[in-house]
Order: C-alpha cells, then sequence, then structure tokens
C-alpha cells in the first residue's frame, strides 16, 4: 500500500470517529436527560409530603430517584463511554495512519496537530469518563472534541506531504509534540473550569434541577481543573519554551525573538502562572480562579489559531 | 519587628491624606510591590503588554514589514512610532512591567528563602488544642500504654517520611519553652496554616482548622506570600498558638506529636522562582554582550566577518566589533528544491547552500554545507540559513552598447511561488548617453504565466523564467545623502518611460532577449538568473546560563507542583485503662490528607498489635 493510500484511509479513520463521537454525545445528552427527568420525579413526589411537614429530614438531604430514570441514565452513559471509547481507537488509528503516510510525528502542520490534540483530550476525558465529574463534563467534552475534529477535516485539511525545511528537525517531535500534549490537556480544563463556573452559581442559588443539578460540586470541579492545569504546565513550560527555544537556537540563530509564535506562547504561560499564582497563594478558588483559567484558554487558542491565520511571522508555516 | 507593624502604626485615620515620611513611603511602596496581589497583576500585565508587538511588526524582527506598514499608513505609523508600538520589547514602559515583576520576585523570594531555611532548623508549632477540629482527623482506643503508643506513632510517622519534630510533655509546656526561643511569632502564626473554605462548600467546623485566616495561611514576619491573618493577634482566647506559653488547659495527661512532610513543595517553589531570576538576569546580560547581522549573498559572490559588509547589525552595548571572528564566507552553490506535483505542489523540499569557507585570513579553505536547522558554527557565532530568493542578472547598456551595469540584482520574493519584486537602479554621468539615471522596477517570474491577475509566478523553480519591466529616467536620488532601499525606487525625481501609443513602457523578457528603451536610451537584457540565500550572523552570549536557569526552574517548578506539604499531630491520651490516640492532618494546599491519616491510625494499631504479640 502505498503512502497516499495510507492517507486516504486516515481520513476515513478520523471521518469515522467524528461520526462515533455524535454517537456518544447523543448517548451521554440522552443519559443527562433521564437523570433530569428522574430528579424531577424525585422533586416531584417529594413536594406534597414536604408540605404535610410529616417527612423525616432524611429524605430531604437523600431524594429517591425514580428507579428507571436512574437505570436508563446509567445505561446510556455506558453506551456513551462505550462509544467514546470506539471513536478515540479510530481517531487513535486515524492518526498513526497519517503519521505512517507522512513518515513523521503528526503534528506538521494545522490539520495534524488538531487531530493530535483531540486525541490527547479524548485519552484524557476517557481516563477521568467514569468518575462523577467525567459524566458530568461528558457532553461538553464530547462536543469540543467533536467541534475541533470538524473543522480541521474541513477548514483545515492539507493531503499528506513532505514538511517544510524549516520544520525538518527532531526537534519537532519533541517541542510541537509537547504543545499539542499541553494543549488537550488545557482543552479539557477549560471545560471544567466552564463547568466549574456554571455550578458554582447553581449552588449559590441553590438551583438542585435541570442541567446544573447535575454536575458535581463546584469544589471537586475546580480541583479537577486544577490537577490538570498543574500536569500542564510543566509540559507547556517544556515543549513550546524551552524546547522552542533550543530550537529556535538551532534553526534562526536565537533562542528569542520576539515572533508573534514566541510571544504568544509566552503569554499564555504567564497567563496560567497567573492561574497557579491565584489558586497558591491569593487563595483564589472556585469561581475567580475559573475565570482566570478560561482567560488563559483563550490565549492558548489564540496562539494556535489567531497566530497561524492572523499574524505572520516565522513559525507561519502552519500550512492552511 | 517588621513592615507590617511600622506600617500599621501609620495607617492614615480616615478623611486625611497620609502624612507618611519618605522611608515610610518607600516601605510602604515595597510592601505593595513584594504583595503577592501586585505579583499577579505584574504577571497578567507583562502578559497584556506583550500582546502589541505580535500584532504590530517588530523593527527587530522584520524590518521590512515595518517599512511597508510606513507607507501605507504613513499617519497611523506616526502614532506607533511615538508609542513605541514598532518595539515594543524595548520600550520604557514594557521595560517598567519587566523590571517591576523582576524587583517584587526578589523582593519576595529572598527574604523567603531565607525563612524557609531559618524553618529548617527550628522545630514546629505544637500541636493545637482541639485536634477534631483540623481537617483530616482520626481516633482509635488502645489497650497499650502511653510510651509504647507515642514510640508507635513516632515510627509510623518516620515511615511515611514525616519529620517528627518534638514531643509534647505535659500538655505542651516543654516544648513550648523551647520552641518559642527567638521564634514565638512566627511559628504562632503557622498554626494558621489551615486553607480557607473549598468553594461553594458551607464551612463546617470540619473543614476549617484552629485559626481559620480567610485568606489561607497567614505568614509572620513577610505577608508577601500570603494575606496577613492579623485574626492570630486579635483573637487570642480562641488560638491555640497565642495561648502559648499560658498554662495547658486541663490536658495534664497528655502527650503529642507534631510531624510534617514535603518540604520539598517549598523548597522547589523558592528554586523555581530563583531560576526564573537567574533566567532574567542572563538573557538581560548575553543582550548586552551578543550581536546579531544578517546578509544576503547571490551566489557565487560572498562577504567577511566585518560589520560595514552586513545588511542588518544589532548588537548589544558591551559588544566589541573587534570581538567578530574574522572568518570569510563565499556561496559556492544554493540549491532549492520544491515538490514537483501532488497535493502539496510548490511547497519547498529543500534548502542547501555549498560555501567555501575560511577562518581566519590565510587559513585555509574548507568547503561547508549550510541547511536550514543546520547552521555553522565558528569561533562562537552561528551562520545560519535563512530565506532564499532569486537574483535575475540585468544589463542595462547605453545606445552606443556601452554597458552602464551589470550583474545579479537580487529581488524579493512576494508569494510561495516566487513571484519576485526587485529594481536595478542605474546611476548615469551627466556626460554619458541622455544623461539621465535609469532605474528598472522589475518583476522576476520563475514560472511565468500571465492571466486576469496579471503576470504572476506558479511555481517555485524555474520552469519558464520571465523578467517583466517597466523603466524610469530622470534623478535617482542616489547622492542626496538620504538612505534608499536597495529594493524600490524613489521616483518622486523620475518619469516613467512612455511607449509609441502614449501608454506606460513595459516589456517582458525571457532568458537571453533583449528589450530597447525608448528615446534612444540604450537596452535592458535579460541575461538570466541565480539564486541567493540570506544569511543570519550572530552569537548568543549567554545562552547556556540561561539553559541551566530553565531546567532549575523546571525541575523547582515540578517539585513544587507536586509534592504536597502537610503536618500531622498525635495526640496521646490516658482516659481509665485506656490510652486514645488522637490523628490530624493539615493540608498546606488547604484541605486534609485524609486517607493519610487513617493510614497512620491503622499504622499504629499495626504496631501495637504486633508488638503485642512478640
Ligand atoms: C516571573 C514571574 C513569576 C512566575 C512566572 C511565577 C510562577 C509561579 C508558579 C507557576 C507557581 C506555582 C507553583 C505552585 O503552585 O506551587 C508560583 C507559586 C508562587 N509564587 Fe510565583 N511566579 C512569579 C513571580 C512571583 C512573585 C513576584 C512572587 C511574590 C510576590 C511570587 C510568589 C509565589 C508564591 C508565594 C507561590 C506559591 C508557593 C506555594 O504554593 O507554596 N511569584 N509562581
Amino acid at each position: 500500500m502505498d503512502t497516499a493510500t495510507v492517507g486516504e484511509w486516515s481520513r476515513f479513520l478520523v471521518g469515522g470517529a467524528i461520526a462515533a463521537f455524535v454517537v456518544s454525545w447523543l448517548a451521554y445528552s440522552a443519559a443527562n436527560r433521564y437523570a433530569l427527568r428522574a430528579r424531577r420525579a424525585a422533586v416531584a413526589g417529594r413536594e406534597p409530603v414536604l408540605a404535610g411537614g410529616a417527612a423525616p429530614p432524611a429524605a430531604v438531604d437523600a431524594p429517591q430517584f425514580a428507579p428507571d430514570g436512574v437505570a436508563g441514565a446509567a445505561r446510556m452513559a455506558s453506551i456513551g463511554f462505550s462509544v467514546a471509547v470506539l471513536a478515540t481507537s479510530l481517531l487513535a488509528a486515524g492518526v498513526v495512519a497519517r503519521a505512517v503516510s507522512v513518515s513523521r510525528p503528526p503534528w506538521g502542520n494545522m490539520y495534524e496537530f488538531s487531530i493530535t490534540a483531540t486525541l490527547v483530550a479524548a485519552i484524557t476525558f476517557l481516563l477521568v469518563a467514569r468518575t462523577t465529574v467525567g459524566r458530568a463534563v461528558a457532553v461538553w467534552v464530547l462536543l469540543v472534541l467533536f467541534g475541533t475534529l470538524s473543522v480541521a477535516v474541513t477548514v483545515l485539511y492539507l493531503p499528506p506531504g513532505p514538511l517544510v525545511p524549516a520544520l525538518r528537525s527532531y526537534w519537532l517531535t519533541l517541542h510541537v509534540g509537547a504543545g499539542v500534549l499541553a494543549f488537550g490537556l488545557f482543552t479539557v480544563a477549560a471545560v471544567v473550569s466552564a463547568l466549574q463556573i456554571i455550578a458554582e452559581r447553581a449552588q449559590r442559588r441553590g438551583a438542585t434541577g435541570g442541567l446544573t443539578g447535575s454536575l458535581p460540586s463546584a469544589a471537586t470541579l475546580d480541583k479537577v481543573s486544577y490537577r490538570l492545569i498543574a500536569v500542564a504546565f510543566p509540559v507547556w513550560t517544556v515543549g513550546p519554551l524551552i524546547l522552542g527555544a533550543i530550537w529556535a537556537e538551532a534553526a534562526w540563530g536565537r533562542y528569542w525573538g520576539w515572533d508573534p509564535k514566541e510571544v504568544w506562547a509566552l503569554i499564555t504561560w504567564l497567563a496560567y502562572a497567573a492561574f497557579l499564582h491565584a489558586r497558591a497563594t491569593a487563595g483564589w478558588k472556585g469561581t475567580k480562579a475559573s475565570v482566570v483559567s478560561l482567560i488563559a484558554y483563550g490565549t492558548v487558542l489564540f496562539s494556535y489559531f489567531g497566530v497561524n491565520i492572523v499574524l505572520t511571522g516565522l513559525h507561519s508555516y502552519g500550512g492552511l | 519587628m517588621t513592615v507590617r507593624e511600622a506600617s500599621a502604626a501609620t495607617a492614615p485615620p480616615p478623611g486625611r491624606p497620609p502624612a507618611l515620611s519618605a522611608g515610610e513611603l518607600a516601605a510602604w511602596v515595597w510592601r505593595q510591590l513584594t504583595s503577592m496581589r501586585v505579583a499577579l497583576v505584574l504577571l497578567l500585565l507583562l502578559g497584556i503588554a506583550a500582546i502589541p508587538g505580535s500584532l504590530v511588526p517588530q523593527r527587530d524582527a522584520n524590518p521590512l514589514a515595518v517599512g511597508e506598514f510606513r507607507t501605507r499608513n504613513p499617519q497611523l505609523a506616526q502614532w506607533y512610532e511615538r508609542l513605541g508600538l514598532f518595539d515594543v520589547y524595548s520600550t520604557p514602559w514594557f521595560a517598567a512591567i519587566y523590571i517591576a515583576l523582576v524587583v517584587s520576585l526578589v523582593g519576595c523570594i529572598v527574604p523567603r528563602s531565607v525563612q524557609h531555611w531559618r524553618a529548617g532548623r527550628t522545630g514546629l508549632p505544637p500541636a493545637p488544642r482541639n485536634l477534631s477540629r483540623l481537617p483530616a482527623y482520626g481516633q482509635l482506643e488502645l489497650a497499650a500504654s502511653r510510651d509504647d503508643v507515642l514510640a508507635a506513632a513516632r515510627a509510623e510517622l518516620r515511615s511515611h517520611r514525616f519529620r517528627v519534630a518534638f514531643q509534647v510533655a505535659a500538655g505542651g509546656r516543654k516544648a513550648v519553652e523551647r520552641s518559642s526561643v527567638g521564634s514565638t511569632a512566627r511559628e504562632a502564626a503557622d498554626l494558621g496554616w489551615v486553607s480557607g473554605p473549598e468553594p461553594g462548600q458551607s464551612r463546617s467546623g470540619r473543614s476549617s482548622g484552629p485559626e481559620t485566616g480567610e485568606r489561607g495561611i497567614g505568614r509572620p514576619e513577610r505577608d508577601s506570600w500570603r494575606d496577613p491573618s492579623p485574626r492570630i493577634a486579635k483573637t487570642p482566647g480562641r488560638s491555640p498558638a497565642s495561648g502559648l506559653p499560658a498554662e495547658p488547659a486541663g490536658q495534664t495527661a497528655s502527650d503529642s506529636l507534631a510531624a510534617e512532610a514535603g518540604r520539598l513543595h517549598e523548597t522547589g517553589n523558592l528554586v523555581f522562582h530563583l531560576a526564573l531570576v537567574l533566567v532574567l538576569v542572563a538573557v538581560a546580560a548575553g543582550s548586552l554582550f551578543g550581536y546579531r547581522a544578517t546578509v544576503l549573498v547571490p551566489e557565487g559572490s560572498g562577504f567577511a566577518n566585518s560589520v560595514i559588509q552586513y545588511d542588518t547589525f544589532s548588537a548589544g552595548a558591551l559588544f566589541d566589533p573587534q570581538e567578530l571572528p574574522p572568518f570569510a564566507l563565499e556561496l559556492d552553490r544554493f540549491r532549492m528544491e520544491f515538490v514537483a506535483d501532488g497535493a502539496q505542489v510548490g511547497a519547498p523540499q529543500e534548502f542547501e547552500a555549498t560555501v567555501r569557507f575560511t577562518a581566519a585570513p590565510g587559513a585555509a579553505e574548507e568547503t561547508r554545507t549550510v541547511r536550514v536547522n543546520e547552521p555553522l558554527e565558528a569561533g562562537g557565532t552561528l551562520v545560519h540559513l535563512l530565506n532564499p530568493g532569486y537574483a535575475p542578472a540585468i544589463t542595462v547598456r547605453d545606445a552606443d552598447g556601452n554597458v552602464l551595469a551589470e550583474g545579479p540584482v537580487p529581488f524579493l520574493p512576494q508569494d510561495d511561488s516566487f513571484t519576485s519584486l526587485g529594481v536595478r537602479k542605474v546611476p548615469v554621468a551627466a556626460d554619458v548617453g541622455q544623461g539621465e539615471d535609469i532605474g528598472i522596477q522589475g518583476l522576476f517570474l520563475p514560472t511565468a504565466v500571465v492571466d486576469e491577475q496579471g503576470p504572476r509566478s506558479v511555481f517555485p523553480e524555474p520552469r519558464n523564467p520571465a523578467l517583466f519591466f517597466t523603466a524610469f529616467h530622470g534623478n535617482l536620488g542616489l547622492d542626496d545623502g538620504q538612505p534608499q532601499s536597495v529594493y524600490r525606487l524613489d521616483t518622486s525625481g523620475m518619469e516613467q518611460f512612455r511607449s509609441p501609443d502614449g501608454g506606460a513602457f513595459r516589456a517582458a523578457l525571457s532568458v537571453g532577449e533583449t528589450a530597447t528603451l525608448p528615446d534612444g536610451y540604450g537596452s535592458v537584457t535579460f541575461d538570466g538568473y541565480v539564486t541567493w540565500a540570506n544569511f543570519q550572523v550572530s552569537r548568543n552570549a549567554g545562552k547556556e546560563l540561561v539553559l541551566t536557569g530553565a531546567v532549575l526552574a523546571l525541575g523547582g517548578l515540578l517539585l513544587s507542583l507536586y509534592v504536597r506539604r502537610r503536618r500531622m499531630f498525635v495526640r496521646v491520651e490516658r482516659a481509665a485503662d485506656r490510652t486514645v490516640v488522637e490523628v490530624a492532618g493539615l493540608e498546606r494546599s488547604g484541605g486534609g490528607p485524609q486517607a493519610e491519616v487513617d493510614e497512620i491510625v491503622h499504622g499504629i494499631a499495626r504496631r501495637l498489635t504486633a508488638g503485642s504479640k512478640v
């Protein structure tokens, strides 16, 4: 089989992964719906008792879910998980096929970068998918994965081809590879941070029903996003910054030159450093920290899309 | 003792402007600058300040783009110039933020390092009175004696790699006396080592500690790392720490242990920040000694490493031109290859320069290859291959056939297919030909097509090379002392040639063809073309130091992020014929290490039951 055929296969596999992510998303949405209905039923069933004033307090603390709704939600979530595993496997196969077709790590242009970063995010998601947090963020994470992949195959797609000379270096593997990894982790962290804000608002208003009611506690979400960022931050420090500087010294004769891409990698780093500071020392937890996390993620998106598409600099061989 | 107290004393009464002496003002500024809030703001501010430099072309990185921008928006460019937007990273306002951050960093880290080092040699604060109020808590009743239980607890803590600081006998009296020598205040405040409430969680007695400063950890002598928790001073009765060295309250028969683990968190954090300072200082110092130059070399010519030969040159303030290694370099051959067909047709495939290199005048000549990503090194200086292009060879003759100008002129590529723009300036003496300068403005097209978009190239390799040009006569303005771009004609003193039909004069030539200029000005011949390569010659002083700092910072960061610093307290109390052990834990980052507390409780039990079997 020649490399072009493998490249075609890769495209089909990624397409298949998109379809599977949609199915998984539908299953998780259905799970949420079941859970919601169950909770409504439970609330409705409890109210008259409360009005009578004779309910034991325990009933308030532990609402009884309608059992069939709960079972339905669990079944749907488990289907969603299985399909997400399938989708991730398809995507992994697609990424590997792409790597084979170009005979190098699959992150030489924006298309490859996107599918590989999505794979990282998908795997990160699968690792937490069975926890309460994972269940709660599933629909949102899947939506982001689906969106990124769709943009990748439609707007960013480039057929397999050689790298421009500037990219032909083993530094590419390390520098951009770490960038891809951090990008995937930051993405999941951002989704969790966004949900943290929603959950905290809901908790403050005392909302129990609806979508917000099904979220894990704001404190848990806060911790999860912090942990993800605590993993991603050193990766960003190594990949885009330290290895980037080493490569820049080899490729352009200076380790730091205020190229737009470098500037944005630094801005992202400063923003996440601010996040860690806010958490560690200013004692900001919850919404305030989540807002900083989302701002920082905005800079990640810009250093990726904005710089490659809008700005030009030495790094503008992203290929679009 | 501290800045904090001084400031509290001078806090202005409401409604009246503060009357601060210079010293007090300085102290106030210093305290602000080294506060965490300001560090946070400065971090974000530096990020924001870096943005304009990525949107507006920078003179340092891309002087051509700056020039273009100025021609296109002369008005706006003036404003940009005034605000320093073309040199963002060397403007005073950018430097101000940067320096403030470094000062803040140093002001923060140095006192904290000293404190951390001292704290390593003194004891831990005694156990709080009510252990069950710490975030993680466990309890156990045993039949073993008090001393056995204490020994088991100590061994168990050690096996979890805790540093067991001291034992408190008779309600804490003895230890307090020992530890309070010289550092009571610090230890007292250290007991406020409890986080605030979790977001969205109501505070139960369990989730807050003995002295819950809202903002987290109260730092004693330096408040710059944490917001202070003055409550320690304000609420004496409630704080076990402030009870020091008061009478132990009714716990005469209890003993306690205090232990700590994860001090590497703090060490790592300090290493991280100190290494950042090292990186910043090394970058700044290096830029004083380094230099960078670029030179465009057509195939067949070369350059020697000296300042006057360069197209652009920039160097740090302490750079000495004498230090330039005296090498010379001749570009023998420059090969560019592009993808010939398929989906990525026209993408660059290989750039390779073969050069003859002479390390010093008189030294033997060597042949070397320079590729993108593979620079040539010469005496600490790196020679890099940057961007390539074509230089069409254009010969201009007067009407009598005398050569006025010849040889390759570098043209600048405008797109990925190397549609290249350039000029040939032909100064003509008053007594030659028509006595007027000639300027040629041309397009070099490696693979020429002419379609509704006009003449352009559709492939970067020369498959159908052509020169399209128009020409001007008059005064090039080369003698008036103004520096000029070699890629642009200043046509203010010139007039465009007209063709016989009255339109502007234009011609298109293939290799070897000649066009005659109107009105007896002579002729233009397109002889062929060579490639050119842009080389960068640079030295980055201090880069080893920068790298060392970066690696240290990374190591420190990992410790700081992944080592959790925590304390454990064990209290053993004899009640009737049983011994009650309480274990409580506290995490620096907030929360409690409940799992670890449970393990230790079980561990103590295991040790004692195992022991009793013997
Ligand atoms: C270039 C500027 C700076 C950067 C990039 C930076 C970065 C960081 C990072 C990434 C952390 C997280 C480590 C952790 O969570 O344990 C951190 C923690 C911290 N930083 Fe900075 N920082 C900077 C400046 C400062 C300054 C100016 C101060 C003091 C005013 C400071 C004080 C602290 C403190 C107290 C911690 C928390 C330590 C702990 O959790 O125990 N930093 N910093």
